[in-house]
């Protein structure tokens, strides 16, 4: 393995970088680990968007249901949502898996399918009460 | 021609230079929302280590400035966002300055000021663009992609400044 | 010397450039005004509204509510209030009239379960007053003014009079003001030529046009904690919403919460609900009117199925004390819930 063009043993030589970069690095991927650690504890979201070709529809996630969308089927299981089934040729959607967390989402980009999560402090225009 | 003469050329030669790499960023097209590598960051470092730490702060600003001019977003949003995160970098790159050269090589200094540049963005982007602690969720991300853009742009001054490559 | 080999460098080593672009935030296209009126907050959000013809839509409608609080107040120095006191006034205009025969076409419709003639009833309980003193009247004098049976039908309406004989007849139209006035909103905008804007008038929510391409949004409050929101509800152009709660006027007396909305058939202060909520279709005419009305018959209903249907009301729920929601159909498949999993329990009927 190589970097830059220097081998694995002389970076660790000190060649490359010097002893305080490694410093600076660790702190650097550390600070990376902690602030993703705090994007999974990211509160959960309220309801479901769903955008497909150009409709956008909304619904709630506090059900179990699945919803047949032409070539896309989504599941709905209390609070996370997931897409179940897909035409598509690469599944990366289907791989995606559960979400759950405000403004995490799922795409299909060759159904021009998108879900995402969203939460109620969402813009609103007035209050009814 | 004195040495200062020689000296101001110098640094408006860098300060084109500078410019020209930040405005061709802007044009170029993005894949990720938001996401530039901060290639200018190149010359800024390179001054610095070719002259000294107050040349560095004026081809930074000056090009902030200049460049906003002629992309068309001078005193926008975006003008805000590229100046807070070059003062702040700055501020990082004469922080460097007191560390050890025996320790740190400039890969250390190209780190530090990539993460000034995104705090100094990310405190405008939370105060006065996005109001909405959501912006944080894009931190990791730009955190990582500094630290990836930063050894780059550090390897490529190192190799400016080795003329035998 | 140095740009040609940092571009040999650059072209080298970064295959793909990434930028930054932050978008400047789009333009805001919307105007904001909120105005206290008699004790009630009018709120206006237009969108893509000239700045002149908002400001005037916004006096016009504000000089047409003073108007309105002159005629029909129900305790304080208005048409209303004298006729309260001698049941019989002269020199009425056209349009008061009018907005009398109105509230005695919806007291019919209702079958009386919205009845404007129980201004007494209302009063005895002192919500006629600006502090409300909380006291629980005697069942003797609840009974004596429904036994006369307080109605519209009872008045003597002329073309510019109006009178009765039944002495406890007190006219309060609180139960259909906020309507009337979203309706007036409604003409003005109509008048002038305005698009596109929302109007709140003390909850009572219109939705004139849309901004943009999305439809307007309303969030409805949770009935039992006004910090938190039961819902959320995107209104189609021309629709209007309501609710009626125990939440607004209220005094606690021996642990019973008692409301300003009495109900008309026993007289009593509460209700087994504590909030009733209506959405007006678009096409209906008095689209307002009906959202302050129609959450009435419900909040006090024994029947929701039943009382619906007479309305012809197809989207309405109610909240009661046990933290049960029961919604209609056809309006749970438009909200969107936003009270916290197992605060509420939702029963589609």
């Amino acid at each position: 393995m190589k970097l830059f063009g220097y081998s694995m043993r002389e970076i660790l030589l000190l060649k490359l970088f010097k002893l305080g970069d490694f410093l600076i690095f660790f702190i650097f991927i550390s600070i990376v680990i902690i602030s993703l650690n705090f994007y999974f504890q990211l509160p959960k979201g309220d309801y479901l968007e769903i955008s497909h070709g150009n409709e956008t529809k909304q619904y709630t996630l506090m059900q179990n249901k699945t919803l047949i969308f032409d070539e896309i089927e989504v599941e709905i299981n209390m609070g996370k949502a997931k897409i179940k089934k897909s035409n598509c040729s690469n599944q990366y959607c289907v791989m995606q898996g559960w979400i759950s967390k405000i403004n995490h989402s799922a795409v299909c980009i060759p159904n021009l399918f998108k879900m995402s999560i969203k939460s109620k402090t969402l813009s609103y225009d007035s209050t009814n009460y | 021609m004195t040495a200062q003469t020689i000296n101001i050329h110098q640094i408006s030669k860098f300060c084109a230079i500078a410019i020209i790499l930040h405005s061709a960023e802007f044009f170029f097209p993005t894949p990720i929302f938001g996401i530039k590598p901060g290639i200018a960051n190149i010359i800024i470092l390179f001054t610095y280590l070719k002259f000294n730490f107050k040349s560095a702060v004026y081809v930074s600003l000056i090009r902030v400035f200049i460049s906003s001019l002629i992309i068309g977003t001078f005193i926008t949003p975006t003008f805000f966002i590229s100046l807070s995160g070059a003062i702040v970098s700055l501020i990082f790159l004469f922080l460097c300055q007191f560390l050890s050269h025996k320790f740190f090589s400039i890969y250390t200094f190209s780190m530090l000021m990539g993460l000034g540049h995104i705090l100094g963005q990310f405190t405008i982007v939370r105060i006065f663009i996005i109001p909405d602690d959501g912006v944080y969720i894009l931190f990791p991300l730009f955190l990582l992609l500094t630290f990836i853009f930063s050894l780059i742009n550090a390897f490529i001054v190192s190799k400016l400044i080795s003329p035998s490559n | 010397m140095l740009a040609k080999r940092l571009s040999k460098l650059l072209f080298k080593y970064f295959s793909i450039f990434l930028l930054l672009l932050i978008n400047s935030c789009s333009n805001s296209n919307f105007y904001e005004h909120k105005v206290l009126i008699y004790g009630t907050i009018l709120e206006f959000k237009f969108y893509d509204t000239d700045l002149d013809q908002a400001n005037q839509a916004i006096d016009q409608i504000v000089n047409k509510l003073n108007d309105l609080n002159k005629k029909f107040h129900p305790w304080k120095n208005s048409l209303i209030s004298q006729f309260n006191k001698t049941h019989q006034i002269e020199n009425c205009d056209q349009d008061f009239i009018n907005i009398i025969q109105t509230a005695k076409y919806y007291e019919n419709l209702t079958y009386s379960t919205f009845n404007p003639a129980i201004g007494k009833l209302i009063e005895i309980w002192g919500f006629h007053d600006d502090v409300i003193k909380g006291q629980v009247p005697n069942e003797e004098d609840i009974n004596k003014i429904l036994l006369t049976q307080p109605s519209l039908n009872q008045l003597l309406i002329t073309d510019n009079s109006i009178s009765s004989n039944n002495f406890f007849l007190k006219i309060d139209l609180g139960g259909m003001i906020k309507g009337l006035a979203l309706d007036m909103a409604k003409q003005t905008y109509q008048d002038i030529g305005i698009k596109n804007v929302l109007t709140n008038f003390g909850g009572n929510i219109y939705a004139h046009g849309k901004p943009g391409k999305r439809l307007w949004e309303v969030a409805i409050q949770n009935p039992h904690n006004n910090k938190l929101l039961l819902a959320k509800l995107k209104m189609q152009p021309g629709s209007a919403i309501g609710t009626s709660g125990d939440y607004e006027k209220y005094f606690i007396h021996d642990h019973q919460k008692y409301s300003h909305l009495i109900n008309p058939k026993n007289g009593q202060a509460f209700s087994i609900y504590s909030s009733a909520t209506v959405l007006i279709n678009p096409d209906e005419n008095d689209v307002g009117i009906k959202s302050d009305i129609f959450s009435k018959p419900l909040y006090f209903s024994e029947n929701l199925k039943e009382t619906s249907k007479s309305l012809q009301l197809n989207n309405f729920f109610i909240t009661n004390h046990e933290n049960h929601i029961i919604i209609s159909k056809s309006f749970a498949d438009e909200i969107i819930w936003l009270f916290n999993e197992g605060d509420f329990i939702v029963e589609v009927i």
